[in-house]
């Protein structure tokens, strides 16, 4: 599962507890497909909407218009949130959300730049679907900030609430380190954003600096080759151990077998690995980009530059402090810090804070839509009133009063 | 909305106290950080530190119109190179000058230009003479000996197509060229392999249309002494000095183009116009639209990664 996916999870099952009815909209995974129920009763639409490019669904614009718009209704839905710019369901489903008049949210989970092809797509087709939004969260200041630049949207439409952690299964076990070494785990996908090229460099420094020190690297990706290519020129097939990957749920049993945890990512809004990390008891010793930051206090760990010399520094330093650290009391700052309740109640306050807003006209919604450029203004008003009449066609066709309300599951009698 | 910044007497700390603030009660100055619950709401966009690490066209260079018209004359050398270049291959077709005319003029070329890169490079020593001797000789021996082949390659190609995709082969040989090797006085060497083919590949499509064996000879030996050579010529002497190397563009344009009226007024009058269109107009677009640039650097991008080998360069 990746962490857009546990954000969903455990936000819903967060919601639930607090008496909220929570449905969530995905599209279907291969055999997966249809409605079905997860823990506490949650209800997971898989629509069957062919997948194009990096599990997304085909954009069709329209089409999933008339299945949204049973689903909302006969679930009886008040408020729309969608997750992850990068969707294009999500897109859509402000889309016609909006049109139908719900309060709909909006949740960025990564950073963009604005300087190539593929960010000036993506920044423009967010500013379209967040001209008439509701409200907008994003999980650091610094991805506020980015968006706010992507989006030109009002600063104090933007929430800050950040990702949490599951702190009850990510706990520490110190018996599962080897005491006669110092362990360093790196958990990551294997490609170029998440730093690789700095890792290549840095361990076969720090195994000639500390003759004690072990690396253990977890996930796949493409540069796993170069990886073992490093490997195989200094000869460290004893001192560094590449798991391949790994399971979401086996996640804490690698995490507990380290003392150090590395990451190096080149660009994070947020970055829940570290979070787990350090629940787990272990230093981390981070790249100083994006939202790292505000993550931790600097006595909890140690940032470097991005590049191979600051970050082998830390690490030298980190090694060198790692015996002193307490895995619980770690573990115990963590479980202040970062909570899933903490992050439904804040989800909750914007909710309450979108309820508050009046309900605007048409004519306001194509007014917005018209500021976003000189030509992108007329194509998003020509999109946005298609969407209209395809609404009201739809309405004709299938009147709301005539679609049969589901039965919420009794959740309270389990 | 003015905010105060004073030390609160209770507590120590430095705290902001701002005039909407109902009780007045003083609170800690907001922080960018997650990991601590801040008295203040999740929206709260802080005036003075909102986007403060944005950095706008950090990169930015004011460009001067007369040194990017200077600039774009290697452009235009290049664009006059192709055409002088269709000039011979047109002059041969339609036999307006004969083979002993050729050869002495790709001799001459040759001589010349081997001449004037000597002269001006000072770098150059007499053993680098007998050099490039042997490679003349190779080369232009193996030109020779493979001349025949060449004249039949594309022997069966209609007229049109030659014509067709000579004007695309060599539009991607002025698209694909290397400007940066004639400016650069650290770089020796010529690194657009892409244009340099392209450019005796139109050579050898257009050799087919051609008589003899001994005109392709020509035609080919051109080609290399014109898209080859003539880079090196011109490298060294934008190096020795812009004036000489604007003067010799000039030359070759005012040369084209009287040509170029002997074949045809239209082709000679399209040509000016792009050379003006290039030398002149192009820069001035470019000056004026550099009001419309804005570059956004911050703390979300990502970063870009130095290994180990790429700082200890920098220390050599």
């Amino acid at each position: 599962m990746g962490g857009v996916e546990m954000h969903l999870y455990q936000l819903s099952q967060c919601l639930i507890k607090r008496g909220n009815k929570v449905i969530i909209i995905t599209h279907a995974y291969g055999p997966r497909s249809g409605i079905r129920y997860l823990t506490n009763g949650l209800k997971v639409y898989y629509i069957p909407f062919v997948q194009f490019y990096n599990q997304n669904t085909f954009p069709t614009f329209y089409a999933s218009f008339p299945l949204l718009r049973e689903i909302l209704i006969r679930e009886r839905i008040n408020i729309v949130h969608c997750h992850q710019a990068f969707s294009t369901l999500a897109h859509e489903t402000i889309l016609h959300a909006r049109t139908m008049g719900y309060p709909t949210c909006f949740t960025d989970h990564s950073l963009f730049g604005f300087a190539d092809a593929s960010s000036i797509h993506m920044n423009k087709v967010l500013k379209f679907s967040l001209s008439d939004i509701s409200q907008v969260i994003c999980v650091s200041n610094t991805s506020k900030e980015n968006t706010v630049l992507r989006s030109q949207i009002d600063p104090q439409l933007v929430s800050v609430i950040p990702n949490a952690v599951d702190t009850s299964v990510f706990t520490p076990d110190p018996s599962a380190r080897d005491p006669n070494k110092i362990t360093i785990v790196i958990l990551s996908r294997l490609v170029y954003r998440k730093g690789i090229d700095l890792v290549i460099d840095v361990i076969p420094v720090i195994c000639r600096r500390f003759p004690n020190v072990h690396f253990l690297i977890g996930g796949d990706g493409p540069k796993r080759v170069e990886l073992e290519e490093m490997r195989e020129k200094h000869q460290l097939h004893d001192r560094v151990e590449l798991l391949g990957s790994i399971q979401h749920a086996a996640v804490r049993s690698v995490l507990v077998r380290g003392d150090i945890f590395l990451n190096s990512s080149l660009t994070e809004a947020f970055c829940i690995a570290i979070v787990e990390a350090a629940s787990c008891g272990l230093l981390v010793v981070s790249t100083k980009v994006g939202g790292v930051p505000e993550v931790f206090p600097p006595h909890m760990m140690k940032y470097s530059e991005p590049n191979s010399a600051d970050l082998t520094e830390r690490l030298s330093e980190a090694v060198a402090v790692v015996r002193n650290i307490v895995p619980h009391q770690l573990h115990q700052e963590v479980k202040a810090m970062y909570n899933w309740d903490n992050v439904a109640e804040r989800t909750e306050k914007v909710y309450d804070r979108m309820a508050q807003i009046p309900n605007i006209s048409f004519f306001e919604r194509l007014r917005r839509f018209h500021g976003c450029g000189v030509v992108a203004g007329k194509i998003n008003c020509l999109v946005a009133s298609t969407d209209y009449l395809l609404w009201r066609l739809l309405e004709w066709y299938s009147p709301a009063h005539e679609i049969d309300t589901a039965i919420d599951f009794p959740c309270n009698t389990y | 909305m003015a905010t105060r910044s004073v030390v609160c007497n209770f507590c120590g700390h430095e705290v902001i106290t701002h005039p909407s603030d109902d009780k007045g009660a003083c609170r800690p100055k907001w922080r960018k950080i997650l990991y601590e619950k801040q008295p203040y709401d999740d929206n709260y966009t802080d005036e003075t530190s909102f986007l403060i690490e944005l950095v706008q066209n950090a990169n930015f260079r004011e460009y001067d119109y007369w040194t990017v018209v200077v600039d774009s004359s290697l452009v235009t050398q290049q664009v006059t190179i192709v055409a002088l270049f269709c000039i011979i291959f047109h002059l041969s077709y339609s036999a307006k000058i004969g083979l002993p005319f050729l050869l002495l003029m790709d001799t001459l070329m040759l001589v010349l230009g081997y001449t004037m890169s000597v002269l001006l490079d000072p770098q150059f020593q007499l053993s680098d003479l007998t050099v490039s001797l042997l490679r003349v000789m190779l080369l232009f021996g193996s030109v020779f000996g493979l001349a025949p082949v060449l004249r039949t390659l594309t022997d069966a190609f209609s007229d049109d197509t030659i014509w067709a995709l000579t004007v695309i082969v060599l539009t991607a040989h002025i698209y694909f060229y290397d400007y940066g090797y004639i400016s650069s006085e650290s770089r020796a060497t010529f690194q657009a392999p892409a244009s340099l083919n392209s450019a005796i590949f139109a050579s050898v499509l257009l050799g087919s249309r051609l008589p003899s064996t001994l005109h392709v000879f020509c035609l080919i030996s051109a080609a290399i002494e014109v898209f080859g050579l003539f880079p090196i010529m011109s490298r060294h002497l934008k190096l020795f000095s812009t004036v000489l190397h604007l003067g010799l563009t000039t030359l070759l344009f005012v040369l084209a183009a009287s040509l170029l009226f002997s074949i045809s007024n239209v082709l000679a009058l399209i040509y000016i116009a792009l050379a003006v269109a290039i030398t002149f107009v192009c820069p001035a677009w470019l000056v004026s639209i550099q009001k419309y640039k804005n570059e956004i650097k911050g703390p979300w991008d990502e970063a870009t990664v130095r290994s180990f080998q790429e700082m200890s360069q920098e220390y050599v």
